[in-house]
This record gives structure tokens, C-alpha cells and sequence, in this order.
């Protein structure tokens, strides 16, 4: 079979080795040849939902070969339905976020784009990794190309909240090495396995046919291990200081990527790994880490109804939607984990959109105050309704993506056993809070009248702009309108990883 | 008629590497004396030729993987753990020598016997990675030891290179006391210095009655008093307290010499003193050293944290690191002995590379090493930058690197050990200890350049950071070759075993 998974996992690496061949000063040309290999990478991921099998819930397009043949480590790389989606999300923005920069980055161009094509590969290879040793290197090494953008490229306090952004979740993340460690050594105890297994496939099968089970303390134990290092990464309230920080000084492409792709990493990796791998200890962390998903709503919400800044504003409404998605994922059931997975989809889209708009302004007024723009409509009509599509669809509208994830996921919470009713009531409160900080920030910036005079000869977005906005609208209506299309090949895998917990937690009730 | 003297059978090949250095290092000592003044280096050269040989010599006697060869009364073992030992050893000299050559001359501390100190400190090393014989293990220590003393005053006019030397000295001398008090109460107790005999020895007399036998208590207390002498030796905290002054005060090469291969010889004399003598007694030491290896990765970390002087901070890191070992060599049990070959190899890559970008950065006549002179090397030194950024994550554990690896092989032995909670002291160090390695790298690439520093580079210096980044970055994407190297280092448990 044509290896479809290594081609998309490896062109942005082979891109950025090319990039070393390119003198330091053609900036042009840095930009062109990234844009070029992020497009192809886009154009051959394509491929993979026209041949996915939605009707089989197991991996697809597997490739495996030995690694460390002696730790029972490969390199061992799949797709499913749960995966499918963020690949394509995370080949469809770096392009965008790479289009970007070509009016925001001027130093080290060619550094920056080395960076960017690293950080796609391994965050494709976070999602398609089927070894959990090779998921943590992906996982990793997203880590390196992030804190440099931030550190290097970032305004402001840009060295602190590069080195918060690395230590927070480096700190997670190596508390899920030793929960790597040890689920692999208790799965070769169990089975009585003559080598250790790193394989996810083969740990998850035998978690389900039961040859494989977990002491229940030990399951509570490698639970808690993954859960703070995904956490941390999502973030979920009280691990979500470092969120703020970074995005507000990091430069706008990588804002974009990290909103749009890099938090989804922790969503993933929550269903990946702590939900199919640790039914039980799910069941049982169910109501609490709902609560914090809850709190997480609420307060992302609240705060960002503070700011005055719009990119702290944008950051702050990424905690809330995360903590929706998290919702759906411990409600435990088809319903909330297919829409939590479609929600993260949606998020990275309509954030992603909204960390462009603060951007397009700040390239022009270098500023993102809100109180010093106001009736940007008039001075730039196109840009004011392309923002508003923006920022509804971040709202939740009918018609557009975000409305379809948080129905769904509200759904599948308040039907959920393990949450129920009194966590939607209080969830929904997060989606009228949206509506008044970002209405409020559209209301500040976009209507009214022009009454700074810096405001008034503004130009209006370029067609390399209005290009990108044009591209992230597609994918935002089609969800919004065929939202089938996306759920049917999620379908299959999710209601396998939603098997789990029938019996479990029934049980528990 | 007088008693039949019988001279045992004497097995050169045994002993074929260290013959080779020390011979190599005698002859080079006098050679030196007829090499003109203004051709010093090429002592140095005659020094990393010798390395070679002697690479060539052990590679050639090597023993099949699971089996060994002992000699002169099985007082010394050559078995595929010993092997790959000193291959490692001959490595880090290598790179020591390497890093040397152009330093000394640019300090105006070029003198020739520099360079057979250096064999004879590896061949002391070798000795100690081989011996099994406690008697032996203490000539190793000594050997290794007293040319150290030399070499860390060898910086002559500068006030704290004798310091170190003199501390060094002090506190060897002090630990080679508790060393030599505790074989003396082994041999009392058990009436050999044989490890392998120690070992059988306590296996029976432990098995066959419930009463603890005064002789075991002895070696109990002996092996203690060792372990107490070679925590000085490995800089366990609370022994490390001459670890960061004789490492600043030294010549940078030594420290980087001693960061590594003093702390690896030692650690496989301990491995092999705990592994194949006192294993009887592991429900003894494994606590004491638990203790002691997580308060060594907690203290060493946090103490690096506060230091503006990265050659300081290199030195904490290194009492971090030797928590790590420690782990390795506690759980020698299936992968507890590769662990603590591959985490050594790793170490040594990256802390030589740090060490050797230090010695590019080190101006004549000033001791500041203040992490102050890195910032904005990137936008000067991209090069230089990027090796360190890369030994820099190596050492903190950082995926693709050889140091990820050989922090997960310790804690993947650990826990197959049982020792869950030491992986968790293990993986919080890991966190703790990322600050500051970040640190070295925020400065290089995110700060502006503070004051002028024009690094000197030379052929031994750049071919040394060139090894050293390749071989970080290769091993930590593919350690395949590595692990099967250091699989098949078998340590012998027993005669001819």
C-alpha cells in the first residue's frame, strides 16, 4: 500500500532541511518554498478521507517497522476516525499560518519557517503516532519549534512566556513518560509477554478483550499520569496559566497554530489514551474533571469578558471552548466525545480565524486595545464583515461549525450518566457569556463612529488576506450546513471507544 | 622440602588494555622529553594515538557476549561489560585530549606530562571497570585519583586551580580512608577480598540459618564504609560537597574529564561491587541508595538552578546526573546494567560537547563563565548555538536526543525494578532540572549579546563538538545499534562464567 501517513509525516521535515540550502537573505524565496511544500502536504492529505473506510472503527493506512526491535519500540503509525479530522485540520492551517507570515515575520525569515515545518510534522506524527514511545518523541518535539517562535519571533514578554510554555508542559510531559513506562511494563506482566509492547493497538486490544487489566489503584495511578500532562496541554482550569501568556506574545502564525492545532494535542491525547486505555478510572474521574471542564467554561469566559486587549480576550475564550470539548469528552458517551471531537475541529478553525483578525489589525495599528479602534466598519467594510462571520461562528450560530459541536456536546453531557443535567445548565452559561465578550469586542471595534483619526486611513485586508479568510470560511460553512459529512467517518471509532463505557458506567450507577 | 611454590596461570590478554595504555603512557612520558617545547602538541597527538591502540587492542581480546575470562588468581575479569566500559572510557579521554591540545597552549599551561597523566587516570579507570578484587578496586581508585590531583592544580598561577587540587586531595584522602577501612572489615569478616567469593559466601552463610552471622555483619558494615567512599567519588549528595569548586578551579578539559570518566569508572566498580559481591545484601543498600539517589537528583537540580556561572552549573548538573546512574546501577538486574551504559554514553556526548563549548568561550586570564556570554550567540555562533541548545536538551531529557533515551531506559529499568517511586523522584528532577538547561538556551537565542565574546575555535575543539552533536542526535533518533551494544555487555557473576 502507498504510504499515504510517512509521505504527509515526513514532506514538512524533508521541506525544512530544503529551507538549510536556502541563502539566509532571500526571504522570498524561504517563504515560497514553505508555502509551497505546506500546500502539497495539504493537497496529498486530501487523499485520506476520500479513501478512509468509514465503516471500519480500526486503524487504517497502518505502517509498521521495527525501531528498537529489543524494547518491542516501532515506528508504527495509523489513522482512525478520531484522528482523521485533526490531521487534516493541522494540514489545512499550517498553510494559512504560513501565508501569515508573510507580511508579520521580517527577521530570520528562514528560520521561522523551518520552525513552522518542523512543528507540522511532529504535530501530524502526535496524531497518527500508534507507539507510545514515538508519540511522545512527536510530542515532544512540538515542545522545541513552539517556545523558540515564541521566544525568538514573540512581542513583549516574549522570553517569559516562552520559558512558561516549555516548563508547564514539559513538566506534564514527563509525567507521562513514567505512565508510558509503566503501562507497558504491567501489560507485559499481564500478558507474560516475553518483550515489552509499545504498541497502542496491541494495549488498547488487550485492555478490551480483558487480557490485559488494571489493578484499579495502578488504573487511578497511569490515569492521573496522562491526564496532567493532556491537561495541562488543553488547558484545562487551574493548569491554563501559561495559555494566556503565550498566545498574547507569541507572533500571530503562531498563535494561529497553537490555538488551532497544538491544544487539540491534549484533547486528543484525553481520548486516546485516558479514555480507551483506562475506562474505569474515567468513570470515576468523570463528575470531578467535568466540574473543572465546568469552572474552566465559566471562568475562561468571565475573564475574557475583562480584557480590553483582544488578543488576551481571543486567548481567554480558547479556555472556555476548551473546556466545552472537554465536556463532551467525559460525558463519556458517543454523542458527547463525536461532538467534543468535532468541536475541536471547529475550534481550531474559528480561533484560528479570530488570532488572523486580531492580527490583520495589530500589523496595521500595532496596537490591539480595543478602545483604541471603533467604527472600523466604515474605514474597512470587507475586513468588518469577514469578522463578523469570524466571530459568530466562535458564538455558536446556527448554520455555522460551532453551533453543531456545542449542541452536540451539551447533548451528549446532558444524557451522559456520569454528568448529567446540572453541568449543562451551568455549561450553557458559557455559551451566553461568548456571545457577550466577543459581540462586546465586535461592538467596540466595528461600529460606531471613527473616532480616532489613526483609524481613518486604514487600509482595507489585501486580496492575500481576504485569500486566507475565504479559506477558513469553507471548511466553517460546510460544517455548519453538511455537519454529517464530518461525523459519519468518526462514526465507527467512536462508538468503539463509547463501548468501553456502557458496562462501566452502568455499573457505577 | 620447601612447599611447592605454584605460580597461577597468568592470562595476558586479561589485562591487555590496561597494559597497553600504561606501557603507551610510560613511553610517552619519556618520549616527551625529546620533543622540542614549541612541538608540545605533539605529545598530545602521540596521547589520542595511544587511545586509538588501545581502542584496537580491546576490541580485539573482547570476549563473546556471556562469557568472560579472569587471570592473576581471578583478581581481574575481562567480560563484555568490562569491554564496553573502557571503549566508552577511551572515548571520553579522546575528547578530553582532544579539547586539551590547543587549550593548554593558549593558557601557558603546556607541559608534556599532561598528556600521560591523562592515559594513566584512563588506565586507572579501565583497572577499576575490570577488578574483582576489592584490593584491586582501591589501587584503581588510587591511581585514578592521585594523577587527578595533578591535573586539577595544573592550572599553575591561577589561585583556585590549586585550591581544587588541594580540596580534591583532602577529600579523596578521606574517602580513600573510609574505602580501605571498609575492605579491611570485609576481609575480616568474610576472609577474602574476592567479589565473587564474597558473594557465595554470603549466599550460603545468609540461606542456611535465620541468625545474622557476626562475619556477615561485618562485611555489612564494611561494604557500607565502601559504599560511603565512593559516594565521595561519584559525588552523592551529601558527599558532593567538592564537586562545584574543583570543577570551576580546574582546567575546563579535566573538569569535563572528571564529570564523566571518573564518575563512570566509579560506578562501575560500584555496580560490580554491589552486583556480584553484596547482592545478598540488596535489601540493605537499595534503600540507603534510593535515599541517596533521589535526594542527589533533587539537591544537585535545584542547586543548579541558582547559578549565574554555567561551568558551576555544569558541575551541579553532573551531581544531578550521578542521581540517575545511580538509578541505573541500583536495578542492575536485566536492564539496569545496559541502562547505565547507554544513560554513561549519552551523558558523556553531552556534557563533553557543553564542556567543550565552554572551553571555545574561555578567554585568557578570566574565569567568568557567566551565563551572560551566551546571549545572542545565535545571531553570531548559529552554529555554536545550535550544538549547545542540542547538549543542553540532551542533558535535560529532551526527545530526539541520545539523553531522552537514556533517561528513559533508567526509569524503564526502575520500574521493572519495582521502584515506582523513585521513576516519580526521577521524572520531577527531570522537570525541575529542564529551568535551567532552558535557560542556557533562552540566552543564546532570544537575548541580545551583552558584551564581545569571540569564541576560539581549533581543530580538536570542532571535531569534538561535531562527534558530540551527531552522535546526541543520531542516538536519539536511532539508539537501535547502541542498545544492542550495550545489551550484550554482560557482567561476569562468575569464574569463566
Amino acid at each position: 500500500m502507498f504510504p499515504y501517513l510517512s509521505l504527509i509525516l515526513w514532506l514538512p521535515a524533508l521541506g525544512a532541511l530544503a529551507l538549510l540550502a536556502i541563502p539566509r537573505e532571500q526571504h522570498q524565496s524561504a517563504r515560497s518554498i514553505a508555502l509551497a511544500v505546506s500546500l502539497l502536504t495539504f493537497a496529498v492529505s486530501l487523499a485520506l478521507p476520500l479513501r478512509f473506510n468509514a465503516a471500519d472503527a480500526s486503524m487504517q493506512f497502518v505502517e509498521q517497522i521495527a525501531w528498537i526491535p529489543q524494547w518491542g519500540i516501532a515506528y508504527h503509525v495509523g489513522l482512525d476516525g478520531l484522528s482523521l479530522w485533526l490531521v487534516l485540520l493541522t494540514t489545512f492551517l499550517t498553510p494559512i499560518a504560513l501565508f501569515a507570515t508573510w507580511d508579520s515575520i521580517h527577521s530570520q525569515v528562514r528560520y521561522f519557517q523551518i520552525l513552522m515545518l518542523l512543528l507540522e510534522t511532529a504535530m501530524i506524527g502526535v496524531f497518527i503516532a500508534l507507539d507510545t514511545i514515538l508519540f511522545y518523541l512527536f510530542w515532544e518535539f512540538t515542545l522545541i519549534p513552539m517556545a523558540f517562535m515564541i521566544g525568538i519571533w514573540g512581542s513583549g514578554n516574549r522570553i517569559y512566556a516562552a520559558r512558561k510554555f516549555f516548563l508547564y508542559t514539559f513538566a506534564g510531559s514527563v509525567l507521562m513518560l513514567m505512565g508510558i513506562i509503566g503501562l507497558s511494563f504491567l501489560h507485559r506482566d499481564a500478558t507474560g509477554a516475553e518483550l515489552t509492547s509499545f504498541s497502542l493497538p496491541q494495549i488498547m486490544g488487550d485492555i478490551r478483550t480483558g487480557a490485559f487489566a488494571l489493578d484499579f489503584g495502578m488504573e487511578q495511578l497511569l490515569f492521573g499520569l496522562f491526564f496532567i500532562a493532556f491537561a495541562i496541554k488543553v488547558p484545562m482550569w487551574p493548569f491554563h496559566t501559561w495559555l494566556p501568556d503565550a498566545h498574547v506574545q507569541a507572533p500571530t502564525a503562531g498563535s494561529v497554530i497553537l490555538a488551532g492545532v497544538l491544544l487539540k494535542l491534549g484533547t486528543y491525547g484525553l481520548i486516546r489514551f485516558n479514555l480507551s486505555l483506562f475506562p474505569n478510572a474515567s468513570a470515576w474521574a468523570a463528575p470531578a474533571i467535568g466540574i473543572l471542564a465546568v469552572i474552566g467554561i465559566i471562568y475562561g469566559a468571565w475573564i475574557a469578558f475583562a480584557q480590553t486587549d483582544m488578543k488576551k480576550l481571543v486567548a481567554y475564550s480558547s479556555v472556555s471552548h476548551m473546556g466545552f470539548i472537554v465536556l463532551g469528552i467525559f460525558a463519556l458517551n458517543e454523542i458527547g466525545i463525536t461532538g467534543a471531537v468535532l468541536q475541536m475541529v471547529n475550534h481550531g478553525l474559528s480561533t484560528g480565524a479570530l488570532f488572523l483578525i486580531v492580527g490583520y489589525i495589530y500589523e496595521r495599528r500595532h496596537t490591539r486595545e480595543m478602545s483604541q479602534f471603533g467604527g472600523l466598519w466604515t474605514v474597512m467594510p470587507i475586513y468588518g464583515g469577514l469578522a463578523l462571520v469570524m466571530v459568530l461562528s466562535s458564538v455558536g450560530l446556527p448554520g455555522l461549525n460551532g453551533f453543531i459541536g456545542e449542541f452536540t456536546i451539551m447533548q451528549g453531557a446532558f444524557i451522559s450518566p456520569a454528568l448529567g443535567w446540572g453541568y449543562v445548565a451551568v455549561a450553557v452559561f458559557g455559551v451566553v457569556l461568548a456571545a457577550v465578550y466577543l459581540l462586546r469586542m465586535y461592538r467596540e471595534t466595528f461600529m460606531g463612529e471613527v473616532d480616532k483619526p489613526e483609524n481613518a486611513e486604514l487600509k482595507d485586508l489585501s486580496g492575500g488576506e481576504i485569500g486566507m479568510m475565504v479559506a477558513l470560511l469553507i471548511p466553517i460553512v460546510m460544517i455548519g450546513l453538511f455537519p454529517t459529512l464530518f461525523f459519519a467517518p468518526m462514526q465507527a471509532s467512536m462508538s468503539e471507544v463509547a463501548q468501553a463505557f456502557s458496562s462501566v458506567v452502568a455499573k457505577g450507577q | 622440602m620447601p612447599p611447592e611454590i605454584v605460580i597461577p596461570a597468568i592470562d595476558l590478554r586479561v589485562i591487555a588494555p590496561m597494559l597497553t595504555i600504561f606501557a603507551w603512557a610510560t613511553v610517552l612520558l619519556m618520549v616527551d622529553l625529546f620533543i622540542p617545547s614549541k612541538d608540545r602538541k605533539l605529545t598530545g597527538y602521540l596521547a589520542l594515538a595511544g587511545l586509538a591502540v588501545t581502542a584496537l587492542v580491546t576490541l580485539a581480546v573482547q570476549p563473546a557476549p556471556g562469557t568472560s575470562r579472569t587471570s592473576f588468581s581471578d583478581m581481574v575479569v575481562l567480560d563484555s561489560f568490562g569491554t564496553t566500559l573502557t571503549l566508552i572510557l577511551l572515548l571520553i579521554a579522546a575528547f578530553s585530549i582532544a579539547i586539551s591540545i590547543n587549550y593548554l597552549s593558549y593558557h601557558n599551561i603546556e607541559m608534556g606530562e599532561y598528556y600521560p597523566l591523562v592515559l594513566f587516570a584512563t588506565g586507572g579507570m579501565i583497572l577499576l571497570g575490570q577488578s574483582t578484587n576489592l584490593i584491586l578496586v582501591f589501587l584503581g581508585v588510587e591511581l585514578l585519583s592521585i594523577t587527578l590531583y595533578v591535573l586539577t592544580a595544573f592550572f599553575y598561577p591561577r589561585y583556585t586551580s590549586e585550591e581544587a587540587g588541594l580540596k580534591y586531595l583532602l577529600l579523596g584522602a578521606f574517602a580513600a580512608g573510609f574505602l580501605i577501612y571498609g575492605i579491611a572489615l570485609i576481609y575480616g569478616g568474610a576472609g577474602t577480598l574476592n567479589l565473587f567469593e564474597i558473594g557465595a559466601l554470603l549466599d550460603t552463610s545468609l540461606t542456611v540459618g535465620a541468625a545474622f552471622p557476626p562475619g556477615a555483619l561485618l562485611v555489612l558494615i564494611g561494604g557500607a564504609l565502601v559504599l560511603i567512599g565512593f559516594c565521595f567519588k561519584i559525588s552523592l549528595v551529601p558527599f558532593h560537597m567538592w564537586t562545584p569548586d574543583v570543577y570551576e578551579g580546574s582546567p575546563t578539559p579535566v573538569a569535563a574529564f572528571m564529570s564523566v570518566g571518573t564518575k563512570g569508572a566509579a560506578f562501575a566498580a560500584l555496580l560490580r561491587i554491589l552486583i556480584v559481591a553484596l547482592l545478598p545484601f540488596k535489601v540493605y543498600w537499595l534503600p540507603v541508595l534510593g535515599v541517596l539517589a533521589t535526594l542527589t537528583m533533587l539537591f544537585g537540580n535545584i542547586a543548579a538552578l541558582m547559578q549565574p556561572n554555567v561551568k558551576r552549573m555544569l558541575a551541579y548538573s553532573s551531581v544531578g546526573h550521578a542521581g540517575y546512574i545511580t538509578i541505573g546501577i541500583m536495578t542492575a538486574g536485566t536492564h539496569g546494567t545496559e541502562s547505565f551504559l547507554f544513560y554513561l554514553l549519552a551523558y558523556a556526548l553531552a556534557n563533553m560537547g557543553a564542556f567543550a563549548v565552554l572551553i571555545t568561550l574561555e578567554r585568557r586570564g578570566e574565569m567568568a563563565w557567566s551565563v551572560d556570554d551566551f546571549a545572542g550567540l545565535w545571531k553570531r555562533y548559529p552554529l555554536l548555538a545550535i550544538a549547545m541548545a542540542t547538549f543542553m536538551l540532551s542533558l535535560a531529557g529532551v526527545p530526539p536526543t541520545a539523553g531522552f533515551f537514556g533517561k528513559f531506559f533508567v526509569f524503564a529499568a526502575a520500574w521493572e525494578d519495582g521502584q515506582v517511586f523513585l521513576v516519580f523522584m526521577g521524572v520531577l528532577s527531570s522537570a525541575i532540572a529542564a529551568f535551567f538547561y532552558l535557560r542556557v538556551i533562552i540566552r543564546m537565542f532570544m537575548d541580545e549579546p551583552m558584551r564581545e565574546v569571540i569564541p576560539i575555535f581549533n581543530r580538536g575543539l570542532t571535531i569534538t563538538i561535531g562527534i558530540a552533536v551527531v552522535g546526541t542526535i543520531v542516538f536519539g533518533l536511532l539508539p537501535t545499534p547502541l542498545v544492542s551494544l550495550v545489551q550484550n555487555a554482560v557482567i561476569a557473576l562468575g569464574v569463566g562464567g
